[in-house]
């Protein structure tokens, strides 16, 4: 009685039945899934031992994660159809996984609008791409009582901030690797508010894992090889595998909404990033974000309100001052602690403008181009941006998202298809050998992760 | 008889044998699609829906009355009428306050429930910012495609017209009365409670009147809030988009 008077919304499941769903988008009745790992107050999820059963001297895994991991090998055994995408959500600040969140309701339409640009864009007789979500689902919304709710900010950024454990890490590996295991499949990641908080905790950490185990077994395998200890041969398949490793065990492309997160969290990501190198590019040489930070001007809790509650919230937390300025001309820590990282103008390095008003520049420059109603819109690089890492930073008009929360708009779904397409492409299949099962996966042109070339750092240098 | 029970036993037996078989092989069956529930009162659907029916009126309804802009609004214009000493017979301080705080209060909520009932009754829209008629929806009124930009002029009118002339549930172009209804609520559920010399039907009117100006200054507030905040950001020596 007491707690339902207080409003408190449940610390449960609401998917533990039937986590994975199969629909259809209302028109054209094309095909998707959609499945939802959820997570409790403290970052553990919802998983019992009970649910991991061996039959058969098989473990069957019945969790949500378990039933999430089975579909998405499904779909890339190509039960569904060719080249499928998979796009992960993580919510923020009022939402959970229940059906009566606008976050899932938002994500639903999303990718009923996926599968359907999906099937236009597929050539005349091919069959659709299958298209899954995947929708991380925590504790977004602490009371339901009107008023109350608004002054629970504070309250969920905390819960925010214990979700990116083990578990989490775990369920995105794993969940990536699965993805992932397909050559031809896509993987897109997005976070939205605290979720971009929580998105970018555990994927920074993991990436960082990565990149630097790459650069060990490369280095490992130069010296061997100067060594005499490898052969040619063997340098090159072992090359290739760790190339592998690195290529297909992280998603394409992660997008962080009005993500709500001190930028000291992208800062020292950024650093490192700088540090190695590290771009992603394809083979002309054409540069892509691999992390995304989108931000709306039109934000009022990322832009005004989180300043001040981390003012209020520092407490005793010391900030420092840099001896000298860092790598992107800030001289002062706590400015990176005070802001997000779309509204630390140093961290910036792109904008989104109207063709019509954008700089000359931006023509020559421009990463690409697309239209919303009869209007032309650039993605151009910001002249003098310091951030030239993977990790793109932009600033997005109100007609793209208008506020912190409505993010699930056609306006945005134009602008993020313009950062996708290089991705959603496809090459076309090679037919299967004579005698062949099935037909052999080729991989599209990839855009990789690499490290700069050479020449390039000597020429800065000079 | 007895060859047709033996012939029924036997199609019972090879039922139940095609029944333990089939369970095996249901587990590597593709699953069945089934189409995407109904959405319901969830704020996605509320913003992006071009009509809404009368359940989602209603949780709209329920949102307006207890919001912290309620609140605050109250809470703004009942300190104004504090300092303005207005009504001169109520007291000031705390008490004071508690009057003309609460009185602003119900005054707001007057004010919903006329928009609600006018616009339940005449099919009108109650919502400051709702997505054009024009724009492609799916069959269950979702917006599909994004919205050409309009400039600053043509979303100042917008947003004033959409409390006298505007679609109703049909899509249909007509004069509006939901705003007019509430606003009349507004200053006419004050005649409750103001003192005397001032409780006359010029002066409710009057209240009515105010009452429909913070109505389209809300529409306008509401259609530029995102213009706003990136105002005040600025203001405050904040350069958001970096170089250029």
């Amino acid at each position: 009685m007491c707690f339902a008077l207080s409003g408190c919304v449940a610390n449960r499941a609401y998917r533990e039945k039937a986590p994975v769903l199969h629909e259809f988008a209302p028109e054209t009745k094309l095909k998707y899934s959609m499945a939802f790992v959820e997570f409790d107050d403290v970052g553990e999820m919802f998983s019992k031992p009970s649910e991991i059963v061996v039959k058969d001297g098989k473990e069957q895994d019945n969790t949500e994660l378990g039933q999430t991991i089975a579909e998405i090998e499904r779909i890339n055994r190509g039960e569904e159809g060719p080249d499928p995408v998979f796009v992960l959500f993580i919510h923020g600040w009022h939402n959970n996984a229940s059906e009566s969140s606008g976050n899932v309701w938002g994500f639903r339409s999303e990718l009923q609008s996926l599968v359907e640009e999906l099937a236009k864009r597929q050539p005349t007789g091919q069959p659709a791409r299958p298209v899954m979500g995947i929708f991380l689902g925590w504790r977004g919304e602490a009371t339901s009582l009107p008023v109350a709710k608004d002054f629970s900010f504070w309250n969920r950024k905390n819960a925010a901030t214990r979700i990116p454990g083990a578990h989490l890490t775990e369920a995105l590996r794993r969940i990536a690797i699965a993805a992932k295991s397909n050559p031809r499949a896509k993987c897109v990641v997005v976070g939205h508010s605290f979720g971009g908080l929580v998105m970018e905790r555990t994927l920074t950490q993991a990436m960082v894992e990565m990149i630097l185990e790459y650069r060990e077994e490369s280095d490992r395998i130069d010296k061997d090889l100067s060594e005499g200890k490898l052969d040619q041969e063997t340098a090159a398949r072992q090359r290739q595998n760790a190339e592998d490793k690195l290529q297909n065990r992280r998603p394409d492309l992660t997008v962080l909404l009005n993500e709500a997160g001190p930028a000291t969290e992208a800062k020292e990501f950024l650093n490192f990033l700088v540090h190695q190198d590290i771009e992603f590019a394809d083979s002309q040489n054409v540069r892509h974000p691999l992390f995304l930070s989108l931000t709306s001007t039109g934000d009022s809790a990322t832009h005004i309100i989180f300043p001040v509650g981390q003012f209020l919230g520092k407490h005793g937390l010391n900030t420092r001052k840099y001896e000298e300025p860092d790598e992107f001309g800030e001289t002062d820590q706590n400015h990176y602690f005070l802001h997000t990282t779309a509204n630390s103008p140093r961290l910036v390095s792109h904008i989104v403008t109207p063709s019509t008003t954008a700089p000359s520049e931006c023509n020559e420059t421009k990463y690409r181009d697309f239209k919303l109603g009869d209007k032309t819109y650039y993605i151009c690089p910001s002249a003098g941006a310091r951030n030239k890492t993977p990790y793109w930073v932009l600033q997005i008009p109100t007609e793209f998202v208008p506020d912190h929360s409505t993010v699930f708009k056609p306006e945005l779904r134009a602008l993020l298809e313009a950062f996708m397409a290089p991705h959603l492409d496809v090459s076309p299949s090679v037919p299967a050998p004579a005698g062949g099962e099935t037909p052999t996966q080729k991989a599209p042109p990839e855009i990789k992760l690499q490290r700069k070339q050479r020449p390039e750092l000597k020429q800065t240098g000079q | 008889m007895a060859p047709r029970y033996a012939c029924a036993i036997g199609l019972l037996l090879m039922f139940s044998a095609s029944l333990s078989l089939a369970q095996p092989l249901g587990e590597n069956l593709s699953p069945q699609y089934a189409e995407a529930p109904r959405p319901r009162c969830d704020s996605y659907t509320m913003k992006n829906r071009i009509s809404l029916t009368a359940l989602e009126k209603t949780c709209y309804y329920g949102d307006q009355l207890f919001s912290p802009s309620a609140i605050s609004g109250a809470a703004l214009f009942g300190g104004i009428a504090q300092a303005m000493n207005s009504p001169s017979q109520w007291p000031q301080g705390a008490k004071g306050f508690e009057w003309r705080f609460s009185t602003r209060y119900v005054q707001g909520m007057a004010k919903s429930t006329g928009v609600y009932l006018a616009g339940l009754a005449l099919h009108e829209d109650p919502r400051a910012v709702r997505p054009e008629c024009s724009r492609p929806h799916d069959s269950r009124g979702l917006v599909t495609d994004a919205a050409t930009p309009r400039g600053f002029w043509r979303r100042v009118g917008g947003a004033v017209a959409v409390n006298f002339w505007t679609k109703n549930d049909s899509c249909k172009m007509r004069p509006a009365f939901a705003a007019t209804t509430g606003a009349l609520s507004s200053g006419f559920v004050g005649m409750a409670w103001t003192p005397d010399p001032s409780n006359t039907i010029s002066k409710a009117f009057v209240r009515s009147g105010t009452a429909l100006g913070g109505s389209i200054g809300n529409s306008i507030f509401a259609e530029f809030q995102g213009d706003i905040t990136h105002g005040v950001s600025r203001m405050f020596g904040h350069k958001p988009a970096g170089g250029f």
